[in-house]
């Protein structure tokens, strides 16, 4: 499954506007193969999240291209583009960004609504996923009351709603303590083995260096 | 908090549609109280209390027209009242005939409606006694120089607009006229019966065929010179349409209810958009994740609904509850089926166009923001 291209970045380049502009990435190479697990590591401010940004489709880079799946993103417009992210895409972010009034089964169930899956057929599959990240009991609790540990998996189970191509995760374990953190990361690791999902990580972490396929290091916009 | 603010919003709105409602509605009280056809005024007529006198003999000569089957006078004059401890208020005198069958103030039982044939009896609201100076009936004032006696007390008779109503028999409100020889009858005697030349100001007319109204009214007209005759719908716009749209009053009620409708607007506005920014990285999440913008604004429509609703309900279970305290004084909060349908739109308008433009911040958002936590 490594063999295939998912995810390559070339010659990419940000510069973010102002007073003194910012050159975020510098001639950025990069190819993350299919259910490869890759860490970008880097100090604050290096670029990771602009990275990540641009691979995922959020952030149209200043130059350079992205191809994911043999679909060239880079060019698409606006809406196409977050119809490529809602198909291709699980996003997991390092505040969890969960709806905090709805409950961990409701917010899994949101992402499945967006993809136009509803009903029953919805509510089983949320439950599956809930129930693969041992959240069973958490399924009916608010989103506000749980755990910082139990939060990060619901978020990954809205992650997985699509059944993406990609997980691009930022700092996915920062918030979180050790055992939740290993918790998070033995999931993660678990996509790219077990379902061939690429997952792509950005993060300081010992814990995922030592399971992540890959380590890749930028400092200041290079690679 | 979100959900008092809407509340208010609401309330204000509601409030001031049935205000405006009961405004409306108030200054045609007199000709909903009949239950004629046709109205016959004199051609320059410009609502109820604006027209010139008739002849009395013209009911006469209504009577004649084919297609009438009943035809009762009605008359107006102004009253300069004097309480029993001298207090003096102005009214205006409707007389008609308690005998007759088209008008009937209050709806009042016939034995009650009788008493107003006894000379100088009369029947107020229940809400002007206090102006009048009255507690009870069977007091007198003074109308004029004629003595003047509270024979009952009517509910719901009294248009806000207008100066107290003093309902009596054609008879006594021709004495209290001014202009009548009556005015320098000695006291005690009764007033005499109405002469063909007597002043009067309305025709009411029954129609053999109440479904032929239009054409009955259109064949007074053409039988009687110098009159005009119109429909009771006719009759109620012509007045409405005077008090709402050529008065200052129905100006001032338009523009509180539309400064209602802004104020509502400013007030969920601020709600919606302190909401969906307390949310705003939630909002970003969902953009981010690939939802379109058409996804957002309905989230943002369906609970912007919600709130709209839910506001709603107690909305109008306040403006019920002031409908009584009001009411004593003489103010009437309307709230029609209609009404309540059109304030029930206007806040899902408010709210829903509110929490569009609140959206907007969201839909312009850089979906990359999520990462930048």
């Amino acid at each position: 499954m490594l063999d295939k291209l998912a995810i390559a970045a070339h010659d990419l380049r940000m510069t973010y506007d102002g007073a003194r502009p910012v050159h975020a990435l510098k001639d950025v190479m990069l190819d993350i193969r299919q259910g490869e697990m890759l860490l970008v590591m880097g100090p604050s401010g290096s670029g990771k999240s602009t990275l990540l940004s641009i691979i995922g489709g959020l952030l149209t880079p200043t130059g350079g291209s992205v191809s994911v799946s043999g679909t060239e993103i880079t060019h698409l417009g606006r809406k196409a583009l977050g119809r490529f992210r809602l198909q291709n895409f699980g996003y997991v972010f390092q505040t969890f960004n969960l709806f905090s009034s709805m409950t961990g089964a409701e917010n899994v169930e949101l992402a499945f609504d967006i993809r136009g899956v509803r009903g029953r057929k919805a509510r089983t599959a949320v439950r599956d996923l809930l129930s693969q990240f041992g959240l069973n009991e958490q399924a009916d609790r608010l989103a506000r009351d749980l755990s910082g540990g139990e939060k990060q998996r619901v978020a990954i189970a809205r992650a997985l709603a699509g059944n993406p191509c990609a997980i691009l995760a930022d700092e996915p374990t920062s918030q979180l303590d050790a055992e939740n953190g290993a918790i998070v990361t033995d999931i993660l690791s678990e996509l790219a083995r077990k379902r061939g999902t690429t997952v792509v990580i950005a993060a300081h972490d010992d814990r995922i260096q030592k399971v992540a396929d890959r380590v890749v290091r930028l400092d200041d916009g290079r690679l | 908090m979100a959900l008092s603010g809407i509340v208010f919003a609401v309330t204000l709105l509601t409030v001031q549609v049935a205000l405006f409602s009961g405004f409306s509605n108030s200054t045609t009280l007199p000709i909903a109280e009949s239950s004629a056809d046709v109205w016959v005024a004199a051609p320059e007529m410009l609502y109820f209390e604006g027209t010139l006198p008739l002849e009395y003999g013209t009911v006469a000569k209504i009577r004649a027209v084919p297609g009438v089957a009943r035809a009762e006078a009605l008359s107006l004059g102004i009253a300069r009242w004097r309480s029993p401890h001298d207090e003096l208020a102005l009214g205006r005198i409707i007389g008609f005939d308690p005998g007759g069958k088209l008008f009937n103030p209050g709806n009042a039982a016939g034995a009650t409606l009788k008493l107003l044939r006894r000379p100088y009896a009369f029947a107020v609201d229940a809400t002007q006694l206090h102006i009048l100076d009255l507690q009870r009936v069977g007091q007198s004032g003074v109308i004029g120089t004629l003595p003047a006696h509270l024979a009952y007390v009517t509910r719901g008779t009294q248009p806000i607009v207008s100066a107290t109503f003093f309902y009596t028999s054609l008879e006594t409100a021709n004495a209290y006229t001014p202009s009548a020889l009556s005015f320098f009858s000695p006291p005690g005697s009764a007033p005499p019966p109405l002469e063909s030349t007597d002043p009067i100001m309305y025709v009411m007319v029954q129609a053999k065929n109440p479904a032929a109204s239009a054409q009955l009214a259109a064949a007074i007209q053409h039988s009687i010179p110098h009159v005009r005759a119109m429909t009771r719908a006719e009759m109620l716009a012509t007045t409405r349409d005077y008090w709402v749209k050529r008065t200052g009053i129905g100006f001032i009620l338009s523009l509180i209810a539309l400064m209602g409708a802004i104020v509502g607007v400013a007030v969920v506005g601020q709600i919606l958009y302190t909401s969906i920014n307390e949310h705003f990285h939630e909002y970003g999440t969902l953009k981010a994740i690939g939802v379109n913008d058409g996804y957002l604004y309905g989230v943002v429509a369906l609970q912007a609904s919600c709130m709209a609703v839910i506001g709603y309900v107690p909305s109008l279970a306040f403006t019920f509850a002031i409908r009584g305290i009001a009411a004593e004084r003489g103010v009437d909060i309307l709230i029609t089926p209609g009404g309540a349908l059109l304030v029930l739109a206007a806040a899902l308008l408010i709210c829903i166009s509110a929490g569009m433009v609140a959206m907007q911040r969201v839909v312009r958002a850089d979906p990359a923001l999520v990462f930048r936590a």
